[in-house]
């Protein structure tokens, strides 16, 4: 038996894995502000304000005058509504039949396959 | 010699002139008809009319389908009934519509789908079987939903031409409205139902508006109406979740659900929403047609307000019809208190006017009702059954054919059906036969990633139970509701009181916290009687079955722990040996809420348990 002591098979030490490399995802260039992204913001913000404003509005009617005060102004309110309305959809319904007669007349002429079935 | 009913209903003022302005105006819509018969030559046109709608003729369309006449004198018979309180049902619709319409929640998916009915969604989402199966729910509870439309359209023109209600004239007007409905749905589909719709809503619009101010005006101002209920109903006249109102918190909740089923679930307002030339379009058809879905219920509530108004304060007579001091005399439905009102305040001409407008909300609605269920009958039951083997002509006539046969069956329906809730309840609860499926279904199909076929079959099958909110079928079945009390024999009778075997009072049981929590929680809905106390039977029903099988419902007026008394008995004089079982009567508005919970829970555990293989997509194939 020898006395020679063995050597190692690996003195060397361990290599040390580099640290990998992170690569920051690119940076997006910032979305352009738009005429139309203010536009949404805007209403979006004016709706909230809006529907606050008569949340609130009706809370204080209903301590002032209970649900008789509630009841007479939305009775008030959507009737005034459904007039403006009314006047609108007469006006703007008679254009979009004409519309939707003449889509469909231009259909038939084209004889346009039916793909809705 | 005549009834009371036929000598109020005798009173009007309706003449001559009103019966022409009446038939020129039907003539009209019929005329519209055949014009615009030759566009609706193929499936699309005959169904959405070539997806061409613009956004007013939408708004239009959509008011005139859900603004029938129906809707009038269910909200009517509100009005008349809860007072100021009944303005809460439309305001929370027109809410729910603003929201809708801002959100585009449901309806702007469903349109990017460019389906033409909601079962054609959920093939494409779930699979054919379920488009069948849903297309049967959907039948089914629509048609069902719709029995009674036809009655109460009838009852309207009855109530204020003065016609014989005791004869055969209502059957005779519901055999000519419907006749002339069917004349133009079959002959013009979808294109001839949106442009009369468009004429309907301009009648309407202005009818209903005049006929709201005259009627306050001709009752003693708005301040006298709000006083007039104050003094009759007190607070339950004016706030729905008054301690003594008959709404409550749970009505409100159910309200808010049914706004969203009126607008984003209910396949006629779908149906529009489909038809829109686009989402945009679509959106803001949904944000004007707040105001309408608002203003349907509440301008018709006022006008049972001011009948009911009109009825207590200058017509004596109407009173003892409608409110009866005599506990033996049986009170007349509160549907014909509204044309009756409406019939002897307004002037010949105006009654023409407002009957037009009347009549032409009755045909808006049963066009769209009649062409959109024969509709799915035709594309999602028939259809899918032969594999899409059925070509356009032949698809279109079925459609025509079945349109005629929901016609004869809502005749039909119409003078046999019993039941006695308020017609808006009824329509809720038939309606939710086929909605608490479908809202899980189509929420789940178009925002949740992992809604399965099977989650979707259960919750089709589960909504079914909704059934259970109708009067005739809680009588039906009454003693298996939890918490009712099984028969015992009658013992001795006095009057107006039977006596039977004692109830007492049961030992206390041992205590269990998690017994009495899963009890309590199970059993939360269903009321449980305490008979044993004075009057712990009070508002429950009473069947009295005789020893012949005569069969009998009663509410208790008052009890004790061996007996109980109501004000009459409508049939027979019970007797002893004959037999006895209590129960309460579930709300509609308990069950709908029920049933939605249900077809929820079993839709998600359904698509949890047992997910497709393969997920489809939900985008448009």
């Amino acid at each position: 038996m020898s006395d020679e002591p063995i050597a190692p098979t690996d003195l060397a030490p361990p290599p040390v894995m580099p640290p990998p490399v992170v690569t920051p995802p690119p940076l997006l260039p910032p979305k352009p502000v738009t005429t139309g992204w203010v536009f949404t913001l805007l209403k979006t913000v004016l709706t909230v304000l809006v529907v606050a404003l008569i949340t609130a509005g009706m809370i204080l009617l209903h301590k002032m005058t209970g649900w008789e005060g509630i009841w007479k102004v939305t009775l008030i309110g959507t009737c005034g509504l459904f007039a403006i309305l009314s006047v609108l959809v007469i006006v703007g319904g008679a254009l979009d039949v004409r519309k939707l007669l003449h889509r469909l007349r231009e259909r038939e002429s084209s004889s346009e396959s039916d793909s809705g079935d | 010699m005549e009834s009371a009913l036929t000598n109020a209903t005798s009173q009007t003022n309706f003449g001559t002139i009103d019966w022409v302005i009446v038939a020129v105006y039907l003539l009209l819509s019929v005329g519209i008809a055949f014009f615009v018969k030759r566009y609706a030559g193929n499936m699309t046109n005959f169904v959405s009319a070539g997806r061409a709608v613009g956004t007013w003729l939408g708004v239009a369309t959509l008011t005139g389908t859900e603004m029938g006449l129906i809707t009038v004198m269910y909200s009517a018979q509100k009005g008349f009934t809860a007072g100021f309180a009944a303005f809460h049902i439309g305001v929370i619709a027109g809410i729910v519509a603003l929201l809708i319409g801002l959100t585009g929640f449901i309806v702007v998916r469903l349109r990017e789908h460019k389906v033409l009915t909601i079962p054609e969604y959920y093939e494409k989402r779930y699979g054919r079987r379920t488009r069948i199966l849903g297309g049967i729910m959907l039948a089914f509870g629509g048609l069902l939903n719709m029995g009674l439309f036809l009655k109460v359209g009838a009852m309207f023109i009855v109530g204020i031409t003065g016609m014989d209600p005791d004869g055969n004239a209502l059957k005779v007007v519901m055999v000519v409205l419907l006749a002339l409905v069917l004349v133009y749905t079959v002959i013009g589909g979808m294109i001839s139902v949106v442009i009369t719709d468009y004429i309907q809503f301009v009648i309407l619009s202005v009818g209903l508006l005049v006929t709201a101010w005259l009627a306050v005006d001709l009752v003693g101002g708005l301040d006298n109406v709000f006083e007039t209920v104050d003094t009759y109903k007190g607070e339950a006249g004016f706030n729905p979740v008054a301690a003594d109102s008959s709404f409550g918190f749970e009505y409100v909740g159910w309200m808010f659900f049914l706004g969203i089923v009126n607008c984003a679930l209910w396949p006629t307002a779908v149906a529009r929403a489909l038809a829109m030339e686009s989402t945009t379009a679509l959106k803001r058809q949904y944000m004007w047609s707040s105001i309408s879905f608002a203003i349907r219920m509440i301008i018709p509530n006022l006008l049972g307000v001011c009948a009911f108004v009109y009825v207590m304060t200058k017509a004596p007579d109407l009173q003892q019809l409608f409110s009866p001091t005599d506990p033996d005399v049986k009170a007349v439905d509160n549907l014909y208190a509204m044309p009756i009102f409406l019939g002897r305040i307004l002037d010949p001409g105006v009654i023409g006017l407002l009957t037009a407008a009347m009549i032409a909300a009755f045909m808006s609605t049963h066009d769209g009702y009649l062409l959109c269920w024969s509709t799915v009958i035709t594309q999602d039951i028939i259809a899918p059954l032969f594999k899409e083997r059925l070509d356009n002509p032949t698809r279109i006539k079925i459609t025509r054919i079945l349109i005629v046969l929901i016609g004869l069956y809502i005749l039909y329906w119409g003078l046999f059906y019993t039941g006695e809730e308020d017609i808006w309840d009824y329509m809720a609860v038939t309606g939710a036969i086929y909605f608490t499926g479908a809202f899980s279904l189509l929420f789940g199909g178009l925002y949740w990633h992992r809604a399965s076929s099977t989650g979707a079959v259960l919750a089709l099958l589960v909504g079914v139970t909704a059934v259970f909110g109708l009067g005739p079928v809680q009588d039906y079945v009454h003693t298996y509701i939890p918490g009712s009390i099984a028969e015992r024999n009658i013992t001795a009778t006095d009057d107006e009181t039977i006596e039977f075997e004692a109830f007492n009072e049961p030992d206390e049981r041992e205590e269990s916290a998690f017994r009495d929590m899963v009890i309590d929680f199970v059993m939360t809905p269903f009321e449980q009687a305490e008979p044993w106390n004075r009057n712990g039977l009070e508002g429950w029903t009473a069947v009295v079955r005789g020893q012949t099988g005569q069969e009998q419902k009663v509410e208790v007026d008052s009890s004790w722990a061996g007996e109980a008394t109501a004000s009459s008995w409508p049939i027979f004089e019970p007797k002893a040996g004959d037999t006895v079982s209590f129960y309460k009567p579930l709300s509609g508005a308990r069950v709908g809420l029920m049933t939605i919970g249900f077809t929820l829970f079993v839709f998600i555990l359904g698509s949890l348990i047992v997910p497709d293989r393969k997920q489809k997509e939900a985008t448009n194939e």
